[in-house]
Order: structure tokens, then C-alpha cells, then sequence
């Protein structure tokens, strides 16, 4: 806050000098170049989607030829292909169980743990807290490692929940985080008022607090949506069974052998992992985007 | 709770258990004491994978935290359907990683692929060249997708702190005739300071964390040019069954990227505790 009082000043003075007579009409010339700037990156975020969206639907000899061109027919049959040719709907199962276990387990656990670190004070309360965040520098593959040869130890590689363990945790450090924000911006009157009325903490907690907190739920909802739904790496070295595959290193798979089954099945296969992961951004988007903003304003 | 204790910080107990062995996966475990140690400190390979983190790490910040600001400021001015905007721009982010991969793959295939083609189509037959396949443009190539990804991330948090900002103050600066260009620079660049900083420091971190875009991209090749420091420790643990020499380097890395993180706040103490003695 005192940034904005100390910078001001010297801008409007040196400023205050030249610049009076500005018409109503540059406003508009103003902001075209940021509009022109702002629609160039949307045409190259989206544009790369579409056009993966438009592959799926022609033949291989379309593909290769003319690879910038519309489809003509609107051909199914990548996706007859890729169905036929891979367990597709095997994979997607394998995905969705895995995906499904990982959002509720973690939703549970940040939001059982983030009210824990705001609202209960308990000995070591805040070292605790400040491991929980340090996991989250620790790179990637030191944690590959030891995990996978811990779940070897335990018999759980090749399974669901050899998968699901290491996925919901994943999500904790960051997932916490975002609960702890939000538990802690509930003002201590509303504990207050239902303690007045003879609630029991469970009820408390229950009634009073998880209704608040439903978007940051809802966002650590989205991100173990996410994370579970394309994370490759870990699946890839802890599953074996073909049966067991999730999408990603299903797709992978099948991309690796396009040259067996052409290239259609593979755009078609990528078609259908992306739809539900962008369905659970569209869902919960605005409290998604709401509370990561809200990250960067409460730390800014 | 039991769950992070086991699958995040068990695992690092393990770790430094194993990088003290001669582990390889066959059951032939023998302790070593820190020869891994020595071995990572004068490995030339691995400071190679260091060095090309470093230049990877650089451009993906430099790019995604540049564009990121520019299209928050877009935003923040309200430009025609940045309701829209902010949506469409999380595509990218959205992407699964192995959809990413496999889809610039297509784009950037030598012969066949999307831009190449483009290219010649336009007449620009020299430019048109083997992105990904090529040893000097492979690395900047993944930077550059990298980038891509990260983009809507920077400019989710950089948004998230310019709407927090009070209004005023850039009234002010407007009513004194201060350009978009002296306000972006000079009023709301300073003000989010803190915020940038803190994604830049993410996003630099997540660069020395994670490899799958990478490794999905190129398997590290062609010759080993882009593989970088995490991918390094993958391919030791995972495709040379190196299990001790992998711990120990993971944990170097980790060592050291602990230390990267926790010095400025340190340093930042010190000097608050010190200037805090200072003015009492």
C-alpha cells in the first residue's frame, strides 16, 4: 500500500507538465493495439486445438498432403479406428476411476488439512505447515524414484491404487495452500455466532465453514481433475498391464505405432482425452480462475 | 496427512538411503558411501544437463512472464470480450501434456507438418527446417512450446494482482496524461513487483521440477541436446536402472534448488531485522 502513495507523486509531476489536451477518440486508438495483441494470442492458443479437432475427421492421405486444410467429408473413421485398433474405452475407464478417486480424496484431505492449519491451533501447527509447502520445490524425479521403489516394496505398482496414492498426494502441498487461504479469509465471528448458538465443532465445520469455502474446493477439484487426468510420467513407469493403462500413455502408445495404424486414430484418440479435462475446466472455471487471481493478489 | 507422509516425504528418507548404494533394480544393493556423490560432482555430462536447464529455464521465463504481463495489461484495460480472452487463453494450460507433445510433434514434423508447409507454401522454403529433429534448434524449439503451455499461468496470477490494485491511482496517472505506455511501465509494472517476482520464481522452479513435455517431445535427443538436469536423472534411474547414482543426483538437484529458493528470504530477514534495529 505504500507503493501506490510513494509512486504516484513523482509520476504525476513529471507527467503534470506536457500531456493536457487529449481527446475522448484516443481511447478508443489506445486500446487497439492491446486488442490486436490480446486476439493474436487467442487465435494461438486456440488455433492449434482446432486444428487437431479438424485432423480427426479426414483421411491420412488428407493429413499428410494438405495439413492446413478444412476437412472435406467429415470422416469417422480415425475414430472407428482407434477404437477398433486400441482398448480406447479401456483406457478411458482406467482414467476415469483413477481421476475420480484422486478429486475426492483430495478434496477431503485439503479441506479437512486447511481448516486444520487456519483455524486450529495445535502444537508445531506451523512447522507443519511450512513442510507441507517446502515439498512443493522438490523436483519431480527425486520423488519418482524413491515413490516408485516404495510402492514396489509395498506390492501396489500396477494397481489403481498405486496410481491414486501418489496422484492425491501430489495434489496436498498446493491443494492445502489454496484451502488455508480461503479458511483463513472466513472472519472468527462466524465461529463465534455458531459456538454462541450451541454448535459442536463438527457442526460448526459442517454447517458454517464448507459452505464458504465451496469455490476453493471446487478449484482444488479442477486442479486433481487435471493433474490425475494428464499426469504421464508416473504411469508410465508404474503401470505395466496393458489393461491398466490410463489415457495418456494410451495415446502415447498409440501415437508410437502410427505408422501400424495410420494417423487419423491417433488425432481422434487425443480428441477424446482432451474433452472431459476441458469439461471440468468449463464447469468450475469461473471459481478456477477466480480463486488462482486471487492467489496472486493475496501473495502480491 | 499419512498420505503426504507417505508418498512425499517417506520418499525422500528413501532417497537419500538409496543414494549411498549401488542399487540398480537386480537386487545387487551394496553401500557405497557417497561415491554417487563424487561421481555426480564429476560427471561433465550432468553439468551439461545443468547448464542446458539453465538456458531452457531462461527462455520459457523470459517468454511466458513477457507475454503473460503484456496479455494481463490487455485485459486489465478491458479489451473487447476479455471475458472470452481469459478463458480461450487456459487452452494451452489445460492441454494434457501428452496431447501437447504429440500434437507439435505434427505440426513440427520436417516434411509433412503443419508449419513447414506453411512455409513453403509462402515461399519460405530457408526457414522451413527440422525443429525438433535438429540439434541446434531442438532445445529452443521445446522452449518455445514450453512457453506456449506456461503463457496463461503467468498471466492468470498477473491478472489476479492488477485487479487488486486501486483504481485510483491509475485515474490519477491518466488524469495527469500518462500514456498506456508510462502507466504500464511505470505505475502498474512497480505495483505488482511482489507478484511478479513470485511467478517468475514458480514458474522457474516448475522448469527444474518436472521434464514430461520434454521428454515426451524429444527422448532427450537428438544427442543428448535437450536433455535437461530432471530428464538426466530419469534416464539414469528409469532407462539406465542406475537407482543409486539417480538418488543422488535428484538429491543434489533438490539440495540445491531448496537452497535457490530459501536464500532471498534469508537474505530479506536479515535485512528486515537489521534495518528494524536501525530505526528503533
Amino acid at each position: 500500500m505504500s507503493v501506490e502513495s510513494s509512486l504516484s507523486a513523482p509520476v504525476r509531476r513529471r507527467e503534470a507538465a506536457g500531456a493536457q489536451p487529449r481527446n475522448r477518440a484516443g481511447t478508443r486508438a489506445r486500446r487497439a493495439l492491446p486488442s490486436l495483441l490480446a486476439w493474436a494470442w487467442a487465435l494461438l492458443s486456440l488455433y492449434p486445438l482446432a486444428w487437431l479437432v479438424m485432423q480427426s475427421f479426414r483421411s491420412d492421405a488428407d493429413i499428410l498432403s494438405r495439413p492446413w486444410g478444412l476437412p472435406v467429408d467429415g470422416r469417422l473413421d480415425g475414430y472407428a479406428k482407434a477404437f477398433e485398433s486400441t482398448p480406447l474405452v479401456q483406457y478411458f475407464l482406467n482414467s476415469l476411476v483413477v481421476t475420480v478417486c484422486v478429486v475426492l480424496v483430495s478434496v477431503a484431505c485439503c479441506t479437512g488439512a486447511g481448516y486444520a492449519f487456519s483455524k486450529l491451533r495445535f502444537p508445531g501447527s506451523n512447522t507443519v505447515f511450512a513442510v507441507f509447502i517446502g515439498v512443493l520445490v522438490v523436483p519431480a524425479p527425486v520423488l519418482l524414484l524413491p515413490v516408485f521403489l516404495i510402492s514396489r516394496d509395498l506390492g501396489i505398482l500396477d494397481s489403481y491404487i498405486g496410481l491414486i496414492g501418489p496422484y492425491a498426494a501430489g495434489v496436498l502441498p498446493l491443494g492445502v495452500f489454496l484451502m488455508k487461504t480461503h479458511f483463513d479469509s472466513i472472519p472468527a465471528s462466524f465461529a463465534e455466532a455458531a459456538e454462541i448458538d450451541r454448535a459442536t465443532p463438527w457442526q460448526t465445520f459442517v454447517m458454517v465453514m464448507l459452505p464458504q469455502v465451496r469455490p476453493a474446493a471446487a478449484t482444488v477439484a479442477v486442479l486433481a481433475f487435471m493433474s490425475a487426468w494428464n499426469e504421464y510420467i508416473y504411469a508410465l513407469v508404474a503401470i505395466r498391464s496393458r489393461e491398466l493403462f490410463t489415457l495418456p500413455i494410451g495415446i502415447a502408445d498409440l501415437s508410437a505405432k502410427k505408422f501400424v495404424y495410420g494417423y487419423a486414430p491417433v488425432f481422434a484418440a487425443m480428441v477424446v482425452t482432451i474433452i472431459p479435462v476441458y469439461l471440468a475446466f468449463l464447469l468450475a472455471q469461473r471459481s478456477f480462475l477466480n480463486s488462482l487471481a486471487l492467489g496472486g493478489g493475496v501473495k502480491g | 496427512m499419512a498420505l503426504l507422509a507417505l508418498f512425499l516425504i517417506w520418499p525422500i528418507g528413501v532417497s537419500a538411503m538409496y543414494s549411498t548404494t549401488s542399487a540398480s533394480g537386480f537386487g545387487d544393493m551394496e553401500p557405497v558411501g557417497f561415491d554417487n556423490y563424487a561421481r555426480a560432482f564429476a560427471d561433465a555430462e550432468l553439468y551439461a544437463a545443468v547448464g542446458r536447464n539453465i538456458l531452457f529455464a531462461a527462455i520459457v521465463v523470459v517468454l511466458s512472464v513477457g507475454i503473460g504481463f503484456l496479455l494481463a495489461y490487455a485485459l486489465y484495460l478491458r479489451v473487447g470480450g476479455w471475458r472470452a480472452l481469459q478463458v480461450v487463453y487456459m487452452v494451452p494450460y489445460i492441454m494434457p501434456v501428452v496431447v501437447t507433445a504429440i500434437m507439435w510433434q505434427f505440426i513440427l514434423e520436417p516434411e509433412t507438418g503443419l508449419l513447414n508447409s506453411v512455409l513453403r507454401a509462402a515461399g519460405l522454403d530457408a526457414l522451413a527446417g527440422p525443429w525438433l529433429t535438429a540439434q541446434s534448434t531442438a532445445l529452443p524449439t521445446a522452449a518455445l512450446i514450453q512457453s506456449w503451455v506456461l503463457v496463461p499461468f503467468a498471466m492468470l496470477l498477473l491478472f489476479g494482482s492488477m485487479v487488486s490494485l486501486p483504481a485510483e491511482v491509475l485515474e490519477a496517472a491518466s488524469l495527469d496524461g500518462a500514456g498506456h505506455l508510462t502507466r504500464m511501465v511505470r505505475v502498474v509494472l512497480p505495483m505488482i513487483r511482489p507478484t511478479l517476482i513470485l511467478t517468475i520464481g514458480v514458474i522457474a522452479l516448475q522448469l527444474f521440477r518436472s521434464f514430461d513435455l520434454v521428454y515426451l517431445l524429444t527422448k532427450g535427443g537428438p544427442i543428448g541436446s535437450t536433455t535437461i538436469a530432471t530428464l538426466f536423472v530419469f534416464v539414469q534411474g528409469f532407462v539406465n536402472n542406475e537407482y543409486g547414482y539417480a538418488n543422488a543426483v535428484g538429491i543434489i538437484i533438490g539440495l540445491a534448488l531448496v537452497i535457490v529458493a530459501v536464500t532471498p528470504r534469508i537474505v530479506q530477514a536479515v535485512r528486515r531485522s537489521r534495518t528494524g534495529k536501525a530505526t528503533a
